[in-house]
């Protein structure tokens, strides 16, 4: 049995009750709450003697500003700054060694070659390193004599955690600003700044001093289990070690990556004021760095020492948050002075993402302890990368707290998520004993007991490795998702400027001026005001992350459902169907709806099949997820209630058929808690729905234009096959939808092809949720016209999908058909989202940023854009072109309101910015101020400039005397069409 | 979508075999191969047929519609053809009720096992005489019927104890053969069947209680095909089969018109004697026979168990010799049949049943429709937009296609479909010969079994394929309107069903590879009583009801 087993499994083995195991092996077992007791005093004293050490060197380092000159402080700082990088390095191996103690012994001798060795290099380029880091060579040769304590000390207090030597803890931690104070200030206040770096090394060495004689009253660490003492045991361990030492070091770039490149790609106010949010965000930060070490050393292999360890991080990380929370804006430029009266504006955001890693580092070390130190430093190198690659585009304070933000919560979650499927399979696990297994094989008359199931544990390495389809569709899927090759369209503008007001005006606007349930704009809300952008890629996150969550999902749910050739056809149509891509991109709610409905019919599904299997009826998991994501879908559209009317039809079917009072109860109880989470929102959707009669279903948005045979008149057949092709191969042009819908004759051949194949129930649930709300929805368009278009339903698109996946995988029969039709079936969804994406005559991709763009290349600061129709002001807005946007409806430019007349100045420019120009009212709106322009004897056309159904009309005033000519101006117009 | 297994899984649990309540030794491959009846379903099922027939046939019958009157008429008439044979199927199936279970025979009678046999080789006869030999719940004697003339069959039958019946003149071919053994033997009962279909041992016990009824002539059960599972050629012939001897046989008993099938059925001797035997000059004597014997005011009954196993056509040519066979006898009989003094609705099933085979022409109209349209721009119909057609056609056909899904229960796929589509020349040439009172000019490959290339057995398939090809590659280079894209959608739906109707015939290894599993022989093809590996070995006889 391994140590990593016994400390799993808890099982007790001889190293269970080891030096600083809390006492649990003295005499009978401690219960939960002594335990966490025990364990929660080691860790309030431990971070107590921090807190003290952090607060010293913190007054000290004020009083050494007193003490020196600015010049000689900031020569001071520079040195504490390597100092302090050497340490934090440094103390990476020192979660290493709190896990073995043991490691201290083996890598003392190395660490103090590595340590005299940077000492001996530091101290030799100290002259060549002396300009460039503008320090002073005995300053450079002080930071070498730091290089061996830095070392010993992470080795030193990692021996003291891993023992769990609290007084020794706290001790060298205080020792470290009570040696600065005595030996830094005095010898400072002599010699300079040099005198205070030689305090500042000395207190190094006194704190280590400390370390060594705490450690010595300790006994001597023992292996965490007798057999594990062995050659391969020790590699086993040191490569551990390796992967803890790797681990730590990341996180510690996680915390301090993002200053390095606010640095250098913020401005310098904006840099400045990021610092400022850093170092607030940082104290928080180090505020928890002793809990994961103590956790470290910790023997006790239950969950008391975790549960003490996150609830100790999250409390102060909270009490972080709330206090930067509550203080008013004006106070960090009372404090920090008027240059950092926008801190507030990240502080928050920034604490609560160092307080996400704080906790998260506390999992990571959990994970780290129980063996899983290899999957712990792959989390942290992947948090890393997505922190910098977000980090690598930023060019605002915000975007940099967005991509820490992003860093630290995927190290939390996952984190998180790969304990929690630890801690299953730990339960679900038996661990076979080599002992035992040779003495069941032994004759014996008496008949064995039945033995235990024996769960083989299969290494998470090859299963990442084995899912490696999933890793390539995800990747394909987020490269396409991210490559968006459209701009910001008028309802998301809506959305977006509806998320920047404050949170009580915006659920007004919703409820008076919206047609939507509040969720999906409260997440863009927390979102705009956490990172304190509107950019872009920020607004679009929610959906980005929710319609990559779907190829996962779909990938488990077809591969819990069928089997895992399905899988893989439905993680790579996922990842590459249009529409899915297209919804997430869109700052919008549909791409959560989609994830959401997809969770439902999973749900949903293995509710019936544990019922038709007879192994109960439902577990408490998926009826719990069925109810929660309901309820919460409800929040987050309003026609969620045609799939729940559709689900809550099918479990009545199969309630009749099976006629189970426990299906019944579960169902009945379901559906109650379900409308008990939606009561709240219920005077919320009768405020919203009364506004809406009154305004005789008027909507703030205009309906989204496409194809005209799909939007106008009523629904008939070719809009339903239009409605077909958007949902499977996605949006196109007219002209493509034309020639696409006459193909209609292979729905014939699909009709031929299903004979037969459609009787399996999970299909038949499947195709049920998909068909059934387009269908309701076609038989309300013959009412509300407008009602029956894909986004109402486009929660049905991945069950679609999902069933072609299905169809795809299984109807090939030899060799080559069973290649060819994933390939196929895959390829022609590629081929759509191509067109889709990259064609301009797309009626569905709206130019709104190149329009603009191409306005302020050509434009000058006192011109004027005219726009039509109204609503086009949010884009306006949201893509601001620097000039003076007036509604073409109010100000005419006949009128006054343009100042045209009023300024002589010749050469000012009017641009006419015309959009949903295929509706007759916006098109005689643009039309009849064009009329106007042309007609108008001092302005001329200069150019039209189109992009995908964005059209501006450029007009510049002529001086008065040309006056007459100027009507002539049709004949020079010049076509710019695609821009300049 | 997942295939629905012929045979469940041998380890089924209760949770997971099927619910059904079908009694029998066969009970768990009856329900997989032929399904129950779903009356409800099938009574709404028809009634929205029957709705969106007349929402199709009310805008098609418009005399707007009208466009090219020749195109025109023959779209109607295959329609018409259609919809006739439909409203035939709805009928059928909605006649098809759930049986009660048989009644044990009321006394030990004597059957005599006629087995005739022409030039089957040994090893495909043996298991059935094997198998014969060891019927229970009646005074059993088997028969060979050797046309062949061959003495190592009269050595196979001495092996197992069987009668060996040889004639020295081979006319009237199996009718004749029957016929002549009929007259040498003189049990109660005669079971009929083919020398490659492997009886069960209980057949008799689930069959001979039925002749309770004295006017009942026969007992007809399914001509299930052992090979389905792993000759793709017999297993689409199976999904045709089982389409009849599931809801359409079983509506047809309960109507009363069930026919005979030739094998696997068992007749009372004295309805055989009463009609002077087999009629020998019809190649689908069992029909006619069926005809005659009704005429006498016999009833007939069918068995909806699997209870025989039999092995259907292993490649194309074997089986377009079996179509074209079946076609140009049931055409042959229409006449007969027409003429018979029958009650009309048996007479209509029987009708139904003989025009069948007309099929093939509504097939050829519907594919040289948009060949037309594109060669000419003539086309059927006029004042008509996508849109308009779509509406009043979708609901017909997805109607008519779910039914025929329903009817199918899962075992006729589109493969089956196919395989039909691609027989249309056969019909055509099947009514040709008979209508010109001559043999069919189709000269086909002899049976070879798997792993020959025969392109001769589908031939005009192919070039109605390269016509489809050529004409709407033409198309598509002529023009991208919306028009000529729908129809050269529907020429290569014409295409890609005829293509996959014909593959067999052109992929003679991979038709090899899929059919080199060993083909179970003798007792072996049931291995056990149930049918199914190792199960049911409770005694088959507590199933039956105690005899009033």
């Amino acid at each position: 049995m391994s140590a990593v087993d016994t400390a799993r499994t808890g099982s007790g083995g001889p190293g269970s009750g080891g030096p600083g195991s809390g006492g649990a092996g003295a005499g009978a077992p401690a219960t939960l709450l002594t335990r966490v007791r025990r364990a929660g005093s080691k860790q309030l004293l431990t971070m107590s003697g921090q807190l003290v050490a952090g607060v010293g060197n913190m007054i000290i380092s004020a009083l050494f500003a007193r003490v020196l000159l600015p010049g000689e402080y900031a020569v001071l700082v520079s040195f504490v700054s390597a100092y302090v990088l050497m340490h934090m390095v440094g103390s990476s191996v020192t979660a290493a060694v709190a896990i073995d103690p043991g490691l201290h012994k083996r890598l003392f001798r190395r660490g103090l070659a590595l340590g005299l060795g940077i000492g001996a290099v530091l101290a030799a380029l100290s002259g060549v390193l002396s300009p460039l880091l503008n320090l002073p060579v005995p300053v450079i040769i002080l930071l070498g004599a730091a290089g061996p304590s830095a070392v010993l000390l992470a080795l030193a207090r990692g021996r003291l955690y891993g023992t769990q030597s609290v007084g020794g803890t706290v001790a060298t931690l205080i020792t470290e600003p009570i040696g600065r104070a005595v030996i830094g200030l005095l010898l400072g206040s002599v010699i300079g700044p040099v005198g205070a770096a030689v305090g500042v090394v000395a207190a190094g060495y006194a704190a280590l001093a400390a370390a060594s004689i705490a450690a010595r009253r300790r006994p001597e660490p023992l292996p965490r289990l007798a057999e594990d003492t062995g050659r391969h045991a020790r590699r086993a361990r040191t490569g551990d070690s390796l992967y803890v030492t790797v681990t730590f070091l990341l996180v510690a770039c996680l915390a301090s990556a993002n200053a390095i490149f606010s640095n250098r790609q913020l401005g310098p106010g904006e840099a400045g004021v990021f610092a400022a949010v850093a170092t607030i965000g940082s104290a928080a930060y180090f505020a928890t760095g002793t809990i994961p070490m103590m956790l470290s050393g910790s023997r006790d292999s239950g969950r008391s020492s975790l549960l003490v360890a996150v609830g100790v991080a999250g409390a102060v990380s909270l009490a972080g948050v709330g206090v930067v929370a509550l203080l008013p804006a004006r106070a960090y430029a009372m404090v920090l002075g008027e240059h950092y009266a926008s801190v507030g504006d990240y502080v928050v955001a920034y604490v609560a993402a160092m307080a996400a890693l704080g906790i998260g580092r506390v999992l990571i070390a959990q994970l780290c302890k129980t063996g899983l130190a290899r999957a712990a430093a792959v989390l942290s190198a992947l948090s890393v990368a997505v922190q910098v690659g977000v980090l690598i585009p930023a060019h605002s304070a915000s975007a940099v707290v967005a991509a820490t933000a992003a860093g630290c919560g995927m190290l939390l979650v996952g984190s998180a998520a790969v304990l929690l499927r630890e801690a299953r399979l730990q339960r679900a696990m038996v661990v076979v004993d080599p002992e035992a297994s040779r003495t069941a094989v032994r004759p014996s008359a008496a008949p064995a007991p039945a033995a235990p199931p024996v769960v083989q544990r299969v290494p998470l390495g090859s299963k990442i490795k084995a899912l490696w389809p999933l890793w390539l569709a995800m990747g394909i899927g987020i490269g396409l998702r991210v490559i968006v090759t459209r701009s910001i369209w008028v309802d998301e503008a809506i959305s977006i400027q509806q998320a920047q007001l404050p949170y009580p005006d915006m659920i007004n606007t919703l409820k008076n001026d919206d047609v939507h349930p509040p969720l999906f704009h409260t997440i863009l809300w927390a979102l705009v005001h956490l990172t304190g952008s509107t950019a872009e890629y920020i607004v679009r996150l929610p959906s980005l992350l929710a319609g990559t969550a779907c190829i996962p999902i779909s990938f488990a749910m077809a591969k819990d459902l069928w089997n895992r050739r399905t899988a893989v056809v439905a993680g790579f149509v996922v990842a590459v169907a249009p529409v899915a891509v297209w919804y997430s991109q869109e700052a919008r709610m549909y791409g959560l709806w989609m994830l959401g409905a997809t969770i439902l019919a999973w749900c949903q599904i293995r509710i019936l099949r544990d019922i038709k299997e007879g192994k109960g009826y439902g577990s408490l998991a998926d009826w719990a997820g069925f109810t929660v994501v309901t309820a919460a879908m409800i929040y987050v559209q309003w026609f969620t209630a045609l799939p729940i009317i559709t689900q809550h039809l099918i479990f009545l079917i199969a309630v009749l058929k099976v006629r189970k009072w426990r299906f019944v109860r579960n169902w009945l109880l379901s559906a109650v808690v379900q409308l008990i989470l939606f009561a709240p929102l219920v005077p919320y959707m009768l405020d919203q729905f009364g506004n809406i009669i009154a305004a005789q279903g008027a909507s703030t948005a205009p309906s989204q234009t496409g194809s005209d045979t799909a939007t106008t008149g009523k629904p008939d057949v070719y809009a339903a096959v239009a409605n077909t092709i958007w949902s499977v191969w996605g949006y196109h042009a007219d002209s493509t939808m034309v020639q696409l819908g006459a193909f209609w004759p292979v729905a014939v051949l699909m009709c031929f092809a299903a004979l037969g194949r459609v009787r399996d129930r999970t299909n038949l649930i499947l195709a049920t949720i998909a068909v059934a709300p387009p269908a309701m929805l076609f038989l309300v368009g013959f009412e509300r016209r407008q009602f029956f278009e894909l986004r109402y339903f486009d929660s049905t698109v991945p069950m679609l999908l999902l069933v072609l996946a299905r169809m795809a995988a299984t109807w090939g029969r030899g060799p080559l058909t069973k290649l060819l039709l994933p390939v196929v079936t895959i390829a022609s969804l590629g081929a759509g989202l191509i067109d889709q994406q990259i064609n301009q005559s797309n009626p569905r991709v709206y130019d709104f940023r190149g329009a603009v763009g191409w306005v302020k290349a050509n434009s000058q600061p006192q011109d004027v854009v005219l726009y039509a129709p109204n609503f086009l002001r949010t884009e306006l807005e949201y893509y601001p072109s620097g000039l003076t946007t007036l509604d073409a409806n109010s100000a005419h430019p006949s009128r006054a309101q343009t100042g045209m007349p009023a300024i002589p100045k010749q050469g000012r420019r009017v641009f006419v910015f015309g959009s949903f120009l295929e509706e007759p009212q916006v098109a005689g709106q643009v039309g009849g101020v064009l009329s106007d322009l042309d007609r108008a004897s001092n302005t001329k056309r200069l150019a039209v400039h189109s992009v995908a159904n964005v059209k501006v009309w450029e007009y510049q005033q002529l001086p008065p005397s040309k006056s007459d000519t100027s009507k002539a101006d049709t004949d020079h117009t010049k076509q710019t069409k695609g821009g300049k | 979508m997942s295939d629905l297994p012929i045979t469940p899984p041998a380890n089924a649990t209760l949770a997971t075999r099927p619910r059904h309540r079908l009694t029998g030794p066969t009970a768990d491959t009856t329900y997989a191969v032929l399904r129950q009846p779903e009356p409800w379903l099938v009574r709404l099922m028809v009634l929205l047929n029957v709705l969106a027939t007349f929402w199709y046939f009310s805008w098609l019958l418009h005399p707007e519609r009208v466009g090219n009157p020749f195109l025109y008429g023959l779209l109607l008439l295959a329609e018409f053809f259609n919809v006739a044979q439909a409203l035939g199927f709805w009928w059928t199936m909605l006649s098809d009720r759930p049986r009660k279970t048989p009644v044990p025979a009321a006394h030990y009678a004597s059957v005599d096992v006629f087995v005739p046999r022409y030039n089957e080789p040994v090893d495909i006869v043996e298991p059935v005489i094997a198998a014969s030999v060891e019927l229970r719940g009646a005074d059993v004697t088997v028969y060979l019927l050797d046309d062949g003339g061959s003495p190592e069959f009269a050595a196979l039958a001495r092996k197992y104890g069987a009668e060996y019946i040889a004639r020295d003149e081979h006319d009237g071919a199996k009718a004749g053969n029957i016929n002549n053994a009929l007259a040498m033997t003189d049990s109660d009962y005669v079971l009929v069947l083919d020398c490659d279909h492997v009886p069960h041992p209980e057949f008799l016990r689930r069959t001979l209680g039925y002749f309770a009824d004295e006017k009942l002539a026969f007992v007809q059960t399914p001509q299930y095909y052992a090979n389905a599972d792993r000759n793709p050629v017999a297993a689409a012939a199976w999904a045709q089969q089982a389409l009849f001897f599931g809801c359409i046989a079983r509506g047809k008993s309960r109507i009363g018109a069930m026919f005979c099938c030739g094998t696997n059925v068992v007749f009372r001797r004295t309805a055989l004697d009463d009609v002077g035997g087999f009629p020998t000059h019809s190649i689908t004597e069992d029909f006619e026979l069926s005809v005659i014997m009704q005429e006498r005011g016999w009833h007939t009954e069918y068995v909806s168990e699997v209870l025989v196993q039999g092995l259907g056509p292993e490649d194309m040519a074997s089986y377009t010799s079996q179509q074209l066979r079946w076609a140009r006898g049931c055409l042959s009989a229409v006449g007969r049949v027409l003429r018979a003094k029958l009650p009309i609705k048996i007479k209509s099933q029987y009708a139904l049943s003989s025009l069948h085979f007309l099929t093939g022409w509504t097939v050829m109209i519907y594919m040289s429709l948009p060949v037309i349209k594109l060669l000419t721009g003539e086309q059927p119909v006029a004042a008509s937009t996508a849109n308009t057609f779509l509406v009043h056609f979708a609901p017909y056909f997805m109607l008519s296609i779910a039914i025929v899904g329903i009817a199918g229960g899962g075992v006729y796929k589109f493969s089956a479909y196919a395989l039909s589509a691609a027989s249309f020349w056969i019909h055509i040439a099947a009514t040709i010969s008979v209508v010109t009172r001559r043999k069919g000019r189709f000269v086909v490959t002899p049976k070879g079994g798997a792993g020959q290339w025969q392109p001769a057995t589908v031939w005009p398939g192919l070039v109605v394929c390269g016509l489809l090809l050529v004409v709407g590659v033409r198309g598509v280079l002529l023009s991208q309107d919306a028009a000529t894209l729908n129809n050269v959608a529907f020429a290569g739906l014409h295409l890609v069903v005829l293509g996959t109707g014909m593959s067999w015939a052109l992929r003679p290894r991979a038709l090899e590879e899929r059919s080199k599993a060993e083909l179970p022989t003798g007792e072996s093809r049931w291995q056990s009583t149930s049918g199914r590996p190792g199960e049911d070995q409770s005694d088959p006889l507590k199933e039956l009801v105690p005899a009033p």
